[in-house]
């Protein structure tokens, strides 16, 4: 296969595929579907990919008593439970209660508190880039300070007035922030998307 | 940093956690409440279930994340609640490994409590984000042979969307909606999401948007569950007592810092003015 | 209360070891950096595991392996499907031409799917949106064309890399300066939203643990 093969296919499948959802057209919309089913394939494969290179990499490191030898006995041995739990003979799969102990037990325990976590580490954050004496980080805390206090649930006439504040400020500044952003991410990434099927690259310019 | 600072700020999150304790410990809950003043957005919500018809089917994405999910878990079964209570047959597909360990978990939690099983449909998992959204478009446009579609007893007349930092209703207005005429959206997300959010709902592409815990509990206020009530738990919501501290806080900590640099900046520049 | 966790002795233990791993995790912040890191090593060996599962028990047996093994010859589509997983699950391990096929189908679909999203479901209804009208007030068309004004600098600020001329630099740094304040806004809400998570996980510990609250 030839090197310009390879962006060729990149350019029928995404001309395909934009086609479909401009063009009515049964055969169009049938070749598109194979694609997207191939995208979908991919997409299953490309995490077996992930998976297996994840558990080649710490097996090796355990091997070669290389970094920490708990940390890549844990990796493995999660993966490990999560298979043996769900492929078991007889086990339903990721529906098997086994799998469902280890979500509830493990898996959103430590994703959730990890996120909660991020409350310290991002107010920490925030007050060490003001002692960074830079305009922007004044500017950017100073904002969040503003939302902090609108969003206080507190009862009254003040709360009420806070609430009907954040309501508005989310609305029209913020909103209206947003709104030109993503227009703007939009722009670039319909920019860049267009010069991928395009074949057009940085050399080409 | 003094060894007294070093250590200050090794037992200052330690301080937060003992008064974010103390204050769900306390008992001020029954006398706070979280709801936001403005139910705009759980007014949007109710309208957009209404409008659906008698007996009708909701698409539901659910792909929140494991780390926010708990923001908004209460909002979400008590909209889950509400919509079965109402009559309406649930199909809920997951495009995130995070979402799909959650779908199963949820409807672990719904078979184990009072509804009726005939009005949940699970979809599954499918890989490939965006993807995966025009499968479940094409799907549902498409004929009876298609995996997604077959599942279906109809073409849905609502999409739910429990979205997270993956994958969300942006996605969902951005690759679904273009491909099925009129299916209007509504969307409950984490308040990280609500100001990207806010322009899909201003615009009219997301017929309602519920983004914080203060919104979700003015929702899960208004909802009507009848007996599946027992399914959302009366005492889920975060705790505004604690809420109330940790926000005193954020603004305390960080007033502080702010203060100390606009005083900093105004003794700046007062010699420049004697000058 | 978290809701996944029943009666039965299953769910208990389950329960212990959440709040233990809460625990952990917590730990973090005091410092306790060894044990902490390896609850993220279980996290990403679970988070991968069951990716795996899902990918071989919800995607790759029902729509590949059942269909074949019922008619290995009826479908011949659904071998080469089979070759594309293969190939897609061992690109590190192929050459570059062969791991290039199913590349070249991610990132061909990846990019017409943005494409078509940023135009069809951003661009023009945003456009459509920034437009002012005429509202019910002379306050609420002021206050709209204000924010159309606010979503324009933006645009520009953020758009606009090295701007030319005056006025257009002015307008992008004014933009930008816009953007930083929204961007301000929205770590106001990211401070809110982590505090809702760090306050249901301490809640999970004195309450479906501890049993002390609510």
């Amino acid at each position: 296969m030839k090197r310009a093969t390879i962006p060729a296919l990149v350019v029928v499948v995404g001309v395909l595929v934009l086609a479909d959802l401009l063009l009515v057209n049964d055969s169009l919309s049938e070749l598109a579907g194979v694609a997207i089913d191939a995208a979908i394939l991919v997409a299953a494969g490309a995490a077996l990919a992930a998976v297996a290179s994840l558990a080649v990499r710490r097996a090796r490191d355990l091997w070669r008593r290389r970094g920490d030898p708990i940390g890549a006995a844990l990796v493995l041995a999660g993966m490990a439970a999560m298979l043996i739990a769900g492929l078991r003979p007889g086990a339903a799969g990721a529906t098997d209660p086994a799998v469902g102990w280890l979500v509830a037990a493990l898996l959103i325990p430590i994703g959730a508190t990890l996120f909660g976590l991020l409350f310290v580490t991002t107010l920490a954050a925030s007050r060490r880039s003001l002692a960074s004496r830079s305009r922007e980080a004044t500017v950017l805390v100073g904002a969040a300070l503003v939302v902090l206090l609108m969003l206080l649930p507190i009862g009254g006439v003040v709360g009420e007035r806070l609430s009907d504040a954040a309501g508005w400020a989310l609305a029209v500044p913020i909103g209206a922030v947003f709104r030109g952003m993503l227009i703007g991410v939009a722009i670039l990434a319909a920019v860049f998307a267009a010069r991928t099927l395009l074949g057009v690259g940085a050399t080409d310019e | 940093m003094s060894e007294r600072s070093a250590l200050a700020a090794r037992l200052a999150p330690l301080l937060l956690v003992g008064a974010l304790a103390a204050a769900l410990l306390a008992g001020l809950d029954d006398r706070l409440t979280l709801e936001s003043a403005d139910d705009g957005a759980a007014r949007a919500v109710t309208a957009a279930f209404d409008a659906m018809p008698d007996d009708a089917l909701v698409l539901v994405g659910f792909d929140p994340d494991v780390g926010t999910y708990a923001e908004i878990r209460p909002t979400v079964r008590a909209v889950l609640a509400d919509l079965l209570n109402r009559g309406a047959t649930l199909g809920l597909v997951s495009l995130t490994p995070d979402g799909r360990a959650l779908a199963i978990a949820e409807l672990a939690r719904m078979d184990r409590s009072e509804a009726n099983p005939r009005q949940l449909i699970d979809l599954g998992f499918l890989p490939g984000a965006e993807a995966a959204l025009v499968a479940v478009a094409r799907g549902i446009n498409g004929g009876s042979q298609d995996p997604i579609r077959a599942d279906l007893p109809s073409p849905p007349d609502l999409a739910v969307v429990i979205g997270g930092i993956d994958l969300g209703a942006r996605s969902w207005v951005e690759q679904v909606q273009p491909r099925i005429d009129g299916l209007p959206i509504v969307a409950i997300a984490p308040t990280v999401l609500l100001p990207e959010l806010e322009p899909y709902r201003a615009s009219g592409q997301l017929a309602a948007l519920i983004g914080t815990p203060r919104d979700g509990a003015a929702y899960r206020a208004q909802a009507e569950l009848g007996r599946l009530e027992r399914m959302v738990d009366p005492a889920a919501g975060p705790s505004p007592a604690a809420i109330i501290v940790g926000l005193l806080v954020a603004i305390g900590v960080l007033g502080q810092a702010f203060g100390s640099r606009l005083a900093a900046v105004m003794r700046a520049a007062r010699p420049r003015d004697v000058a | 209360m978290s809701g996944f966790f029943g009666t039965a002795q299953a769910d208990q233990i389950a329960t212990w070891v959440a709040a233990l791993a809460t625990i952990v995790v917590l730990g973090g912040l005091l410092g306790e950096r060894r044990v902490f890191g390896w609850s993220q090593h279980l996290l990403a060996g679970l988070t991968t595991g069951f990716l795996a599962l899902l990918a071989i028990t919800e995607v790759i047996v029902p729509r590949i392996v059942e269909p074949l093994v019922a008619d290995p010859g009826g479908r011949p589509e659904l071998w080469l499907g089979l070759l594309l997983v293969a190939a897609a699950a061992a690109v590190p391990w192929l050459p570059r031409v062969v791991a290039g096929v199913p590349l070249s189908i991610t990132i061909g679909t990846l990019a017409a799917f943005a494409l078509g999203g940023a135009v069809v479901g951003t661009l023009l209804p945003q456009l459509a949106a920034t437009v002012a009208g005429r509202e019910a007030t002379v306050t609420d068309t002021v206050v709209g064309v204000a924010a159309a004004g606010v979503s324009g600098l933006v645009l520009i600020g953020f758009v606009h890399g090295t701007p030319r001329g005056r006025v257009v630099s002015l307008a992008a740094a004014g933009g930008r300066w816009l953007m930083l304040a929204g961007l301000g806004g929205w770590l106001g809400y990211l401070l809110f939203s982590r505090l809702v998570l760090l306050v249901d996980r301490i809640a999970f510990l004195v309450g479906d643990w501890l049993g002390l609250a609510r």
